[in-house]
């Protein structure tokens, strides 16, 4: 076991990467049989070492594999968790579309779903910190269809469990940051005092770093949780929405950090250095910025490449500008296993 | 009497037509191609609708991006801005941003001839309505960075909004679908309310159907009742209690009957549904059974199946 120190301002990603054009072409041929699965797992392995190359190179100091092998947050999982079925795929935006499962049996956890792609993840880093991403209990249970249990309650309790099993196998594993994505947290008010719950009870015996991502929403719904969740970071969406409800941060209790999202994923004209400076400046003016890490809005996989690498890039530069200025110790990580 | 099955806002917006629009927005398809695969996807849904016993359509079906989208990109001094969730579903609108004094231009028109003359051309049998966001609802889900009261606001958005109405239902839609799906809000500002509708009401006497979904509106049947609304579109999904005290509030409205789950993929029973409609058919003149919302939050199959159930229902009740 150790310990490792970050630079202030640590850059980081929230998790999805845009798949290089090569695998989105292997992933076709793979679906129409024209390849082995062992052929696209190698694809697969592949991009991983390209899109950690990528964030690498712009100068993230915790990469993701950018869940190449993840079609969607919510379908990978039900994919691999036994009692789901899906029907055709439907739009969450513009043309943006995802296979929104239903449950329609009792659910039941087949065994590892990610502690793989972090075996991998690791091995192709060159960072002591890397971050793995799973979907949260809430999310699952919100957007998928629920044929089968009494209530939404019920169901996302059921996935608690799962999900703990799955934490649990990547904590085995040497994992040292586990990012849970829950972006329906704020969406259902009457439900956030059991949605918390069920958050909490899926990291509970986790003794590894955990932190939750939440976007496109109001986060002052979530105010009152903050105390009793049990994650010791928040990562939230804030270039999309123009900087506008920052003030809420200084709400966040201290023992907890904020990973603040400087650049917009939905929105492809790359952002200036200044523009993100600016936002960084705001934010540093409202917390310690020891408990301040930086990272794109959401996942950046439904950009162009080269656009979610320029955004990288003008999101590292900035943070490079204000590690100028600003001096100090940055925030530190428990690494289970030695690096 | 009048008892029909009918669609409200949108349908879902098939896979294929998804990717085709993408393709056409990257400039991998050129325009004629695009126009004659997007007529092409048109027909073929609204072949299924009608071919289901489901007989009055939004025609905008699966066109727009969001119910904000024609509106936020035409009218003056709006524009779309970023993405926020819409209500309380994993769905996302691009929220319009207030820059300038809104003026009305034309938003969907040009659209609606376009959908007239492609229903007129394959024969479907289909009668079209018009959907449009209603003022309360834009006032309160658009960014305001120009007006300095939300009354100045609701003024002008109710006008432009109005204006649109005015000339589709001049040309020819059956209803203009006025969404209003904020109306269930327990914290509803009924002056705001009342000043956007007399601005509405003022431009379009008839048709016009006032949508409202994912709640109750019980508490403002009152107001409603002050204006010339031909159908109200209630939810009897999630809010089946209301139909109880709209069945007993003395008023010469059609209903919408939202009885079918636009959130869900599980398949109504026909008798349920035959009961719902017979039970308010006793009690108001025109009922139409409808979705209790826009169905873009369900599969296409799913979607097909349940209007498939609503037109058995239609069918076999007209065959009492």
């Amino acid at each position: 076991m150790s310990e490792c120190r970050l630079p202030i301002l640590p850059t980081s990603v929230i998790g999805s990467y845009p798949r290089p054009t090569w695998l989105r072409r292997m992933i076709r041929l793979r679906k129409s049989g024209k390849i082995s699965e062992e052929h696209l797992k190698e694809a697969f392995d592949d991009a991983v070492v390209s899109v950690v190359r990528d964030q690498e190179d712009a100068g993230i100091d915790i990469p993701s594999d950018g869940e190449q092998r993840r079609d969607e947050m919510v379908e990978y999982f039900a994919e691999r968790i036994g009692g789901f079925r899906f029907y055709d795929p439907i739009r969450v935006w513009g043309n943006a579309y995802f296979r929104k499962p239903a449950v329609y049996a009792p659910l039941q956890y087949k065994g590892s779903i990610t502690v793989e792609e972090y075996r991998f993840l690791r091995s192709v880093s060159t960072r002591p910190v890397v971050k793995m991403t799973i979907t949260g209990p809430y999310t699952i249970a919100d957007w998928s269809f629920n044929e089968y249990y009494a209530t939404k309650e019920e169901l996302a309790f059921e996935l608690s469990k799962i999900i703990n099993m799955e934490l649990k196998a990547l904590e085995d594993a040497g994992a040292p940051y586990v990012q849970i994505d829950e972006p329906a947290l704020t969406t259902h008010l009457k439900e956030l005092d059991w949605a918390v719950e069920a958050i909490n009870k899926a990291v509970r015996g986790v003794s590894i770093k955990i932190g939750m991502h939440v976007c496109y929403g109001e986060y002052s719904r979530i105010l009152p949780y903050l105390e009793n969740l049990r994650v010791s970071q928040l990562a939230l969406e804030f270039a999309n929405r123009g900087f506008k409800d920052i003030e809420i941060v200084k709400k966040i209790p201290e023992d907890k950090e904020l990973g603040f999202g400087v650049v917009d994923v939905h929105n492809r004209r790359v952002e200036r250095v200044e523009e993100v400076i600016v936002g960084i400046r705001k934010v540093v003016e409202l917390m310690p910025v020891e408990r301040l890490y930086i990272n794109p809005d959401c996942g950046l996989k439904l950009l162009p490449r080269e656009t979610a690498r320029e955004k990288m890039k003008v999101m590292v530069e900035a943070v490079r500008k204000l590690r100028k200025e600003i001096r100090g110790d940055g925030p530190s990580i428990r690494l289970p296993q030695s690096f | 009497m009048v008892v029909e099955a009918a669609l409200v806002g949108s349908f879902p917006r098939p896979f294929s037509v998804g990717r085709l629009m993408s393709r056409y927005k990257d400039g991998k398809i050129d325009p004629e191609t695009y126009e004659e695969k997007l007529e092409e996807e048109l027909v073929n849904v609204l072949r299924k609708i009608a071919d289901s016993n489901v007989s009055l359509v939004p025609f905008n079906m699966f066109l727009w991006d969001d119910l904000f989208e024609p509106f936020a990109s035409s009218f003056e001094g709006i524009e779309r801005g970023g993405l926020y969730r819409f209500l309380d579903n994993n769905f996302y609108y691009r929220i319009p941003v207030v820059k300038g004094r809104i003026k009305h231009k034309d938003a969907t028109l040009t659209m609606l001839k376009t959908v007239k003359s492609i229903i007129r051309r394959s024969g479907i049998k289909v009668r079209i309505k018009a959907a449009i966001p209603g003022p309360y609802t834009f006032l309160k889900m658009c960014e305001n960075k120009y007006y300095s009261s939300e009354e100045e606001l609701v003024t002008d958005i109710a006008g432009a909004l109005g204006e649109e109405a005015r000339m589709l239902r001049d040309s020819g839609v059956s209803f203009v679908e006025i969404h209003e799906p904020l109306l269930v809000s327990e914290n509803l500002d009924k002056e705001l309310l009342e000043k956007a509708y007399e601005t509405i009401v003022s431009k379009i006497s008839r048709g016009l159907w006032l949508q409202t979904y994912f709640g109750s509106i019980s508490h403002v049947l009152e107001e409603l009742s002050k204006w010339r609304i031909g159908v109200i579109g209630v939810d009897v999904v999630e809010a089946p209690e209301q139909l109880e005290k709209i069945l007993s509030f003395e008023e010469k409205w059609g209903v919408g009957l939202g009885a079918v789950n636009s959130r869900s993929t599980k398949i109504e029973k026909v008798k349920q549904l035959r009961m719902l409609v017979k039970k308010t058919a006793e009690k108001f003149k025109d009922v139409y059974l409808t979705p209790n919302a826009m169905m873009d939050f369900i599969p296409v199959s799913i979607a097909y199946a349940k209007i498939r159930r609503m037109g058995l229902v239609i069918g076999g009740l007209k065959n009492e």
